[in-house]
């Protein structure tokens, strides 16, 4: 004899389930289409002072005179200066046959003014009216501090001891740019 | 009594459908991951205007919250979300008016919060006297230093001259 289902076993056999692993894949992929697509930035800052005039006391005035490290920002050039004269330390051009200031030669440059103002942590820039911004951030980087491949700075502090540090002049000063170029 | 085929057969256990959720913790795991890896505990928050683009740094120091001022690349000019003129291209004067007088409601505004406030002099009160003096600006990589000089010499005569310029971090 076979057995032969009457109708309430073939009813009853017939359960619809809802299949969602298709939804869920199509859910998990639409999030990281999103994720993918959204621009996660991560904010940091540069701090910077206007410039204060310091009238110097007469009992500093015996004293040594500060470095007064100024990058002039020009648009084929930076010009690196020294002392309140303004005294050319040193002038870089652009790369050649690129338009990018020459870093690793002001890198150079400013190692070697840290090593002997070792307590020295100011600069100055005065970039040029036309240079754009990621131009100076650029500069900024170079100065403040020194890349993670480069060794320790060692130099001489005003006691006398040696000092190890990595940074470099990490105190930004924006000086009054435009109305010093009206001539150039 | 005689029974027939489906009574003497045991009776069906009603069988418990299991999602099996291994591929979904997989995945949570993987977005958790993701997601750590792109956090930041700055407590600088700031809705970026549209057409500016922050230029890279390997600047660390986190950002901290005070004024923001934002210029776009067209050099449109928000202040706190709000936007209040546009540079204009011509304008050779250092001052930018309309950023002045917003900056000015700005510090009127903390005065008179600062009038209830207990005239003792103490450690947090000479902490808030930094704080005002400070302000965030985002700028637009491409922006020349013209406009970058303006803003910061505006805000520097309205008091606010510990500028914070902000940047993207790393590269």
């Amino acid at each position: 004899m076979s057995f032969i289902p009457n109708k309430k076993q073939i009813k009853g056999s017939h359960r619809y389930r809802l299949n969602l692993i298709p939804i869920m894949d199509a859910i998990f992929i639409f999030i990281f289409f999103l994720l993918m697509s959204a621009q996660f930035i991560k904010f940091n800052e540069i701090a910077s002072e206007a410039p204060n005039i310091k009238y110097l006391e007469e009992e500093q005035q015996g004293e040594d005179e500060p470095l007064n490290l100024t990058l002039d920002l020009l648009e084929d050039r930076i010009v690196v200066k020294i002392k309140a004269s303004g005294q050319v330390q040193k002038v870089l051009p652009l790369l050649e046959g690129k338009n990018e200031y020459d870093l690793k030669g002001l890198l150079r440059e400013i190692k070697s003014l840290k090593e002997n103002h070792i307590d020295e942590t100011f600069v100055i820039l005065n970039p040029h009216k036309s240079i754009p911004y990621k131009k100076i951030v650029t500069v900024i980087d170079t100065v403040r501090k020194l890349p993670h491949e480069e060794p320790d700075l060692r130099g001489k502090n005003k006691n006398g001891e040696i000092v190890e540090t990595r940074k470099l002049f990490d105190q930004v000063i924006f000086e009054n740019g435009p109305h010093n170029f009206a001539n150039r | 009594m005689k029974k027939t085929l489906l009574q003497k057969m045991p009776p069906r256990k009603k069988e418990v459908n299991e999602v099996d959720i291994t591929s979904l913790l997989d995945v949570l795991v993987i977005l958790l991951v993701f997601l750590l890896s792109v956090y930041s505990s700055s407590p600088f928050e700031v809705e970026l205007a549209e057409d500016l683009t922050l230029p890279f740094s390997s600047s660390q120091k986190f950002g901290s919250q005070a004024p923001v001022i934002q210029v776009d690349k067209y050099r449109n000019i928000w202040l706190d979300k709000d936007n209040i003129g546009t540079i204009d291209f011509d304008d050779s004067s250092e001052h930018i008016d309309f950023l002045a007088l917003s900056l000015e409601k700005i510090k009127a505004q903390r005065e008179k919060e600062e009038e209830g406030r207990s005239p003792k002099r103490s450690t947090a009160s000479n902490a808030r006297d930094n704080d005002r003096k400070r302000i965030n600006i985002l700028l637009d990589e491409n922006l020349p230093y013209e406009v970058i000089q303006k803003i910061m010499h505006t805000s520097a005569l309205e008091g606010f001259n510990e500028f914070k310029l902000i940047v993207q971090g790393g590269q």
